[in-house]
């Protein structure tokens, strides 16, 4: 994973940075309902991409879910 | 300016592990999804009227002796449709006579009054005007619903308003308000228990609104965020809550929550947490507090206030069933 990732999670989110891991699911890190929901907010309001909720829970790994924030940046 | 805060909350206590009894759902959810470990439910003896008339009564009895000439009632639960709340708790206070009347706009509902007291203040109808959040909100969702039982609590605040100048502690900075009706199914209920609440996207417009709003009124009070010594957000959820404060860049240690000992009192909220706040010492005289809300509508609203110190708080207390 990236650091502009593992920091929004651990630092925004404040979700345990020990399981945070390349194939960890979003289950296995700690997310709940609500945590797609923060992450897809600041995922705008930082780097001004939108991702949905579904779009987040569709990851199947964390790793998945870098690659999918990578691909939208470097999109713009 | 800000002179007198009181509370009133009902005294019967429903609690987590109360609610996971008969609803499906766990003490754990609850709290790491809300922050609500308990919150204060009002019996059939105690309507929105009564917790109105005693948090009114101890915030004239928080500060210096005014005389009322005005009193504005937000809530979105009154007792019935017609006639309006106020009028009834100016009676009860002993103010029959003064203008008195009912205000709604949800969550939001608190600084609206303040607003349009401030405006009656500013107008020369009243030199003085009481201000009352009131809501019961425990009896909005559907009975079996384990999502949006579990959020909201009973209660009502209160705050005197009179007429001061803008460098005198207890000064209410322009207050921010707003609207957007094309959000109006987001939050909506019918009728009591029939509730309907979409969490995601409610979460979304209340970090967005209530950060806007908050900078808004910052500026229009030439305050910089960064003295900003408390922050007073409407009590809906830890996590939105949580999550406007790192927005704005406020510390942990500078917000102000009551929201595990009362979840969600809708326009009570606010009066609510300045009473207890003031009470329990984390809201001192000069604090600069920024207040902010958001609600069904949708509404939000933010503003500045001056804390005064010469409000003698009390804790809010179980309301007495004699009164």
């Amino acid at each position: 994973m990236t650091g502009d990732l593992t920091r929004i999670l651990t630092d925004d989110l404040k979700l345990p940075a020990d399981r945070l891991t390349d194939d960890a699911s979003l289950d296995d890190a700690g997310f709940d309902s609500l945590a797609v929901v923060e992450l897809s907010v600041l995922l705008t309001d930082r780097y001004g991409i939108d991702i949905s909720d579904s779009d987040i829970w569709d990851a199947a790994t964390l790793g998945q879910l870098d690659l999918l924030i990578i691909t939208r940046r470097s999109g713009r | 300016m800000v002179c007198g805060v009181g509370a009133a909350l009902p005294p019967h206590i429903v609690s987590n592990a109360d609610l996971t009894a008969r609803l499906d759902t766990t003490d754990e959810w609850i709290r790491s999804r809300t922050g609500i470990a308990r919150r204060h439910v009002a019996g059939k003896d105690l309507s929105t009227t009564d917790l109105a008339v005693r948090a009114a009564a101890q915030a004239l009895a928080d500060g210096e002796p005014v005389t009322v000439e005005a009193l504005v009632v937000a809530t979105t639960t009154p007792d019935r449709c017609c006639p309006a709340t106020a009028p009834a708790v100016a009676t009860r206070l002993g103010l029959t006579g003064i203008p008195a009347y009912d205000l709604a706009a949800g969550c939001t509902g608190f600084l609206y009054a303040l607003a349009t007291a401030a405006g009656l203040i500013a107008a020369g109808t009243a030199q003085t005007a009481l201000v009352v959040g009131a809501d019961r909100l425990a009896a909005l969702p559907a009975p079996g619903d384990r999502t949006t039982v579990p959020l909201f609590g009973d209660g009502a605040g209160a705050v005197v308003l009179r007429h001061g100048s803008a460098d005198e502690a207890g000064a209410l900075g322009p207050v921010v308000l707003g609207s957007d009706g094309t959000g109006a199914d987001l939050i909506r209920a019918s009728c009591p228990g029939a509730l309907h609440m979409d969490g995601g996207d409610v979460f979304r417009h209340a970090v967005d609104r209530m950060s806007t709003a908050s900078r808004q009124a910052a500026i229009a009070a030439g305050w910089d965020l960064a003295d900003v010594d408390r922050l007073v957000p409407h009590q809906a959820n830890s996590r939105i809550t949580a999550f406007v404060a790192r927005q704005l860049g406020v510390p942990d240690d500078r917000q102000l929550s009551t929201i595990a000992e009362t979840g969600n009192t809708g326009a009570a909220s606010i009066p609510l947490l300045l009473a207890r706040s003031a009470a329990d010492g984390h809201l001192e005289r000069g604090h600069r507090t920024l207040l902010t809300a958001f609600g069904a509508g949708l509404t939000w609203g933010a503003t500045t206030l001056t804390w005064p110190g010469h409000c003698r708080s009390h804790p809010p207390k179980g309301a007495r069933r004699d009164r």
